[in-house]
């Protein structure tokens, strides 16, 4: 049998067409499952082969689309089907390449769904193992680049057949799920051997979305596009002509695979057979890549945001417990909602790119750095640096990251550069450099240069290019060693005039020791980003840094016309100042009548009240005789009927900046009232309940710990009794997910018999409630609150469902 | 499509309350958003019925409710509708920024996407000579929800509009809707509007629902005057 791949390099290759279509027309009834005829009705399947064969096409999909388990619903019955399929198309069509054809789950992978990237990479592995007879293997029609992601990997990793992959994109000119055709090239052609788009539209409207992928990939392309539209009988709107018309488009802009989906029958194929034999495109490189591919512009990407290196692009740097006190608690409690609220903030406050760093000897990386990456992709699109210096726990964190990631970081030394740069090459991210090695930092500008050089040539080795390389020329403390400052401007000087790579630096190593450290810290990013400095690792949120780069950018001309600096500083005072806080009346009863009904209203004002009433008070007592009757009386008026929920969680949000108020004057923990862990069950993704309750307690003054979405019962146990927590409250949405919230009591009773719970959601009632086996049954967030009360606080009794 | 104020209210609960300016402020720029961020997408597909399967399939609807639904119909458009995954997005975002504005933004989707679906249905009743039933989705009544698998199966939605059914039967993005509607030999209403979902535009269907205690059921219109 002839190698797909070096079939591939001289030609252009001609897929079949649609085999759905074919089969709608010949088949009197169509299983639920389609690829069940590949057993009940073989005959069938060849014949559509067969003609596909006969019409000219070169591969042969098997008709294995929806066989995966997940659809299937049984492992040994995919395998059956796969391998049916797979001979079928064999015999049926002798001489031609059979294509294993992996289309998605059916189920949508986390964070949006239920599934798991790895439970989906188990699903591909599976299939691919199956399919292990055929000659190539595509993966078609998908829509999520991370499930899409998991197809490449598992198919890499499990079989060493070329792998062609392709993507559906709508008229809007990205996927369902919004992933962009530039993300999807910069991110599955390292992984793939070709890539492409199929089904979606008629071939015309895929025009756009093909031209941006030849602008982003140095893989062979693919296009298998719809014959247009169907009507309500199925009828396709683009004929065989009309339809060759366009691909004579895509191989004049250089596509080489070609093919048909939804709609097309033998005669489409026979056309584009007559297109590929007149086609003679250049020979493909030896590893496959494009013979002249498009020019390499420095990137890096999520599903839906590319990032283009041609400008200064700010690497936030909050998501890092190193000196940072918040953070490193919040990693050490697994506290992930304060990881996502910097994630939003940092993106709010201008960062293109998000670091993180789980960086504490307390913590496994390798478990904890995929956890943040998939947290902070679950509320943000923007790129993601890792920042480990652990070939394992990079690796894992590289499994689990949607979109083209930076590593950060390699140095000098031969034994980081050999064990990571070759995890940068399989998943195609870029990787930083740091100019140390195993001498230390060196003190010179040239000596700096020099390793950058090495990290240079050995990436080369590995086939990365120069472009995917962010050199780090060092930032030293310029209290402690003067004359470095200049040595650093000086590298990057140099290492930009010397090679095609970017320029990454950490800015705020420079004043440390320093008073006033955003002066200082000002001016080195100003030269810096003058010396050439692409990328700053920086704190976006300190309005110093924002100011900077905003004045860079404007000097530098890459903000056109100064137009983002004048709409951002136009209305802005010189000098950052402090809000403006509204006179203070003197009178506390004044005040606690304003803070009463601020707070009631959820106007964002309660703050500053409470800022003036902590002038007068002990903060101790603003929370007992303020802050705590005011949401009390909230409270009972929800209860009552007289406020309804966006009312009471208005009152609980505004409580919570005047909450914030207080905490900073108290000691750490002084004003937490109970500890309580709350979780969305295993299978359940409807958290804004729990997500209500949460913000609720959390302005009583309850520190709460949220575990999230979809959270196997024995995470919540771990939880529960690393903390010793006494009080955890579980929702679920749906009637299919109470049977996991059951089962997650009943392990919590036997790890943690000390811990209550209570639970809520819109299936429950008191009577289910107590069936499965709950404290108590919480009709809405008030609810929560009664019960803390009483067990924290000897509030009211509020009595158990199994008393 | 479009977030009906009386709806949104609704679901959010509001019996009267009265409201000032910063909640109302809210709700508009929640129903704003959820509407910007929408891309709707729906797919519809036609089929016989003999007795209670789908012809040329062996999908069958279980359930007394269903049956009742659907007696007299000979045929049944299945229906898959979805906002997309961008409100999705938006949602986690906004989970981890402030639980008002997540809970007013998801009330409002699940208003737009009720929107959107009594739109479809009001096409697909003006394209039908024969009067449609109302909606009905899996999950009411004694309609198994596992149900909802079949019909995104049947109609392939995982492929055409983006949408997924889990191994808890969800469907992911959840601001979407699959349903059923049955084709009855019964003359075409003149006012192809009336009659149709489950909210505002039917209060008689709402009142015929089994499920007493539901939270959202409408109260007798008397008693909403009175106050």
């Amino acid at each position: 049998m002839k190698d797909f791949r070096s079939f591939l390099r001289e030609r252009v290759v001609v897929f079949d067409g649609a085999f759905g279509t074919l089969l709608q027309a010949r088949a009197a009834r169509i299983p639920a499952l389609p690829e069940r005829l590949n057993l009940e009705d073989p005959a069938l399947i060849a014949g559509i082969h067969r003609d596909y064969a006969a019409a000219g096409a070169d591969v042969i999909t098997a008709n294995t689309f929806g066989a995966n388990e997940a659809k299937t619903g049984d492992a040994a019955l995919t395998e059956e089907l796969v391998r049916a399929a797979v001979r079928l198309a064999r015999e049926a069509a002798p001489g031609k390449f059979v294509a294993l054809d992996i289309g998605p789950t059916g189920h949508m992978l986390e964070p949006m769904g239920s599934m798991t990237f790895e439970q989906a990479y188990g699903v591909f592995a599976r299939m691919v193992e199956a399919g292990k007879e055929a000659d190539v293997i595509l993966i078609e029609t998908m829509s999520d680049l991370q499930e899409l992601r998991a197809a490449l990997l598992a198919a890499r990793e499990h079989s060493d057949l070329p792998v062609l992959c392709s993507m559906t994109f709508e008229e809007s000119g990205r996927t369902f799920t919004g992933c962009d055709p530039v993300c999807y090239a910069l991110t599955a052609s390292p992984l793939a051997d070709a890539v492409g788009v199929n089904c979606s539209l008629g071939p015309k409207a895929l025009l756009p979305a093909v031209q941006k992928i030849l602008q982003n990939t140095d893989k062979p392309v693919l296009v298998q596009a719809n014959a247009g539209l169907p009507d309500a009988d199925l009828h396709y709107s683009v004929g065989a002509e009309e339809f060759a018309q366009v691909y004579q488009e895509f191989l004049r802009l250089g596509v080489r695979i070609v093919g048909g989906c939804c709609g097309t029958t033998p005669d489409y194929i026979r056309r584009l057979r007559d297109l590929a034999d007149k086609a003679k495109p250049a020979p493909l490189g030896k590893d496959g890549t494009l013979p002249a591919p498009p020019a390499r512009r420095a990137a890096v990407c999520s599903a839906t945001k590319a990032i283009f290196i041609d400008g200064v692009r700010v690497i936030g740097e909050r998501i890092n417990p190193t000196g940072k006190k918040a953070m490193k608690q919040a990693l050490l409690a697994r506290d992930y909602g304060y990881v996502r609220s910097q994630a939003i903030q940092q993106q709010e406050a201008g960062a293109d790119i998000l670091d993180v760093n789980a960086g504490l000897p307390e913590l496994d990386e390798k478990e904890i750095l995929p956890r943040l990456v998939r947290e902070v992709q679950a509320v943000s699109d923007l790129p993601i640096q890792i920042d480990c210096g652990k070939p394992e726990a990079i690796e894992a964190a590289l499994r689990v990251c949607c979109g083209k990631a930076i590593v950060n970081s390699v140095n000098g030394e031969e034994r980081s550069l050999r064990s990571i740069l070759p995890l940068v090459k399989k998943y195609g991210a870029a990787v930083v450099g740091l100019t140390v090695d195993e001498k230390g930092v060196p003190k010179t500008a040239e000596e700096r240069v020099r390793i950058a050089d090495r990290i240079v040539q050995t990436a080369k080795e590995y086939g990365i290019a120069e472009e995917d390389i962010y050199i780090d020329c060092l930032t030293l403390t310029v209290s402690a060693e003067q004359a470095q400052a200049k040595e650093t401007l000086r590298a990057i000087r140099t290492v930009k005039e010397k090679y095609r790579v970017k320029t990454v630096l950490g800015v705020s190593n420079i004043s440390f020791g320093l008073p006033n450290r955003p002066i200082i810290n000002s001016a080195f990013l100003t030269a810096a980003l003058f010396a050439g400095l692409d990328l700053p690792i920086l704190n976006p949120n300190v309005p110093e840094n924002a100011q900077t780069l905003a004045a860079f950018r404007a000097l530098s001309g890459e903000d056109e016309n100064c137009a983002e600096y004048v709409a951002r500083y136009a209305q802005a005072p010189a000098a950052a100042a402090e809000k403006p806080v509204p006179p203070a009346k003197g009178k506390a009863e004044e005040n606690a009548g304003d803070i009463f009904s601020a707070i009631r209203k959820g106007a964002p004002e309660a703050e500053q009240i409470c800022a003036e009433l902590l002038k007068e008070h002990p903060p101790l007592e603003v929370i007992d005789k303020y802050l705590i009757p005011a949401l009390n009386a909230v409270g009972d008026e929800y209860e009552k009927g007289t406020l309804f929920l966006p009312q009471l969680i208005g009152a609980a949000e505004s409580a919570k900046g005047c909450f914030a108020r207080v905490k900073a004057m108290l000691p750490a923990g002084a004003a937490e009232r109970g500890e309580i862990v709350l979780a969305t069950v295993r299978g359940d993704v409807h958290d804004i309940g729990k997500n209500i309750a949460k913000t609720v307690l959390e302005n009583y003054g309850y520190r709460v710990y949220d575990l999230g979405k979809n959270v196997p019962p024995e995470e919540v146990v771990r939880a529960v009794r690393e903390r010793d927590i006494r009080l955890c409250g579980l929702s679920a949405l749906m009637t299919t997910t109470v049977p996991s919230m059951e089962e997650t009591i009943r392990l919590l009773r036997r790890e943690c018999p000390h811990c209550r719970v209570m639970v809520g959601g819109a299936v429950l009632n008191p009577d289910y409630a107590r069936k499965i086996g709950a404290d108590w049954y919480c009709k809405d967030a008030n609810a929560d609150v009664k019960i803390a009360q009483y067990l924290f606080e000897q509030g009211e009794k509020v009595p158990t469902l199994q008393e | 499509m479009q977030v009906d104020r009386e709806e949104f209210l609704r679901y959010l609960g509001w019996k009267g309350q009265e409201t000032d300016d910063t909640v109302s402020e809210k709700l508009d720029r929640a129903a704003e958003r959820a509407l910007e961020l929408s891309r709707p997408r729906s797919v519809v597909r036609r089929f016989g019925l003999d007795g209670m399967r789908l012809e040329g399939t062996d999908f069958f609807f279980e359930g007394e409710d269903i049956r009742k639904h659907l007696s007299g119909c000979g045929a049944v458009f299945l229906l898959a509708a979805t906002l997309g995954a961008q409100p999705e997005r938006e949602l986690m975002r906004l989970s981890e920024k402030s639980a008002c504005e997540a809970l007013l933004f998801d009330t409002a989707c699940s208003c737009a996407v009720e929107c959107y679906c009594d739109e479809i249905c009001e096409d697909l009743q003006r394209d039908c000579p024969t009067a449609l039933t109302a909606r009905f989705s899996c999950g009411y009544g004694d309609f198994p929800l596992g149900a909802q698998r079949e019909i995104c199966r049947l109609l392939r939605t995982d492929t055409q509009i983006g949408l997924c059914c889990d191994e808890s039967l969800l469907l992911t993005p959840r601001k979407s809707v699959t349903a059923v509607v049955g084709i009855t030999a019964r003359p075409a209403p003149a006012n192809a509007r009336e009659g149709r979902g489950c909210g505002k535009k039917s209060h008689s269907q709402c009142g015929g629902c089994g499920k007493t205690d539901c939270a959202f059921r409408r109260e007798p219109r008397g008693k909403e005057s009175d106050r």
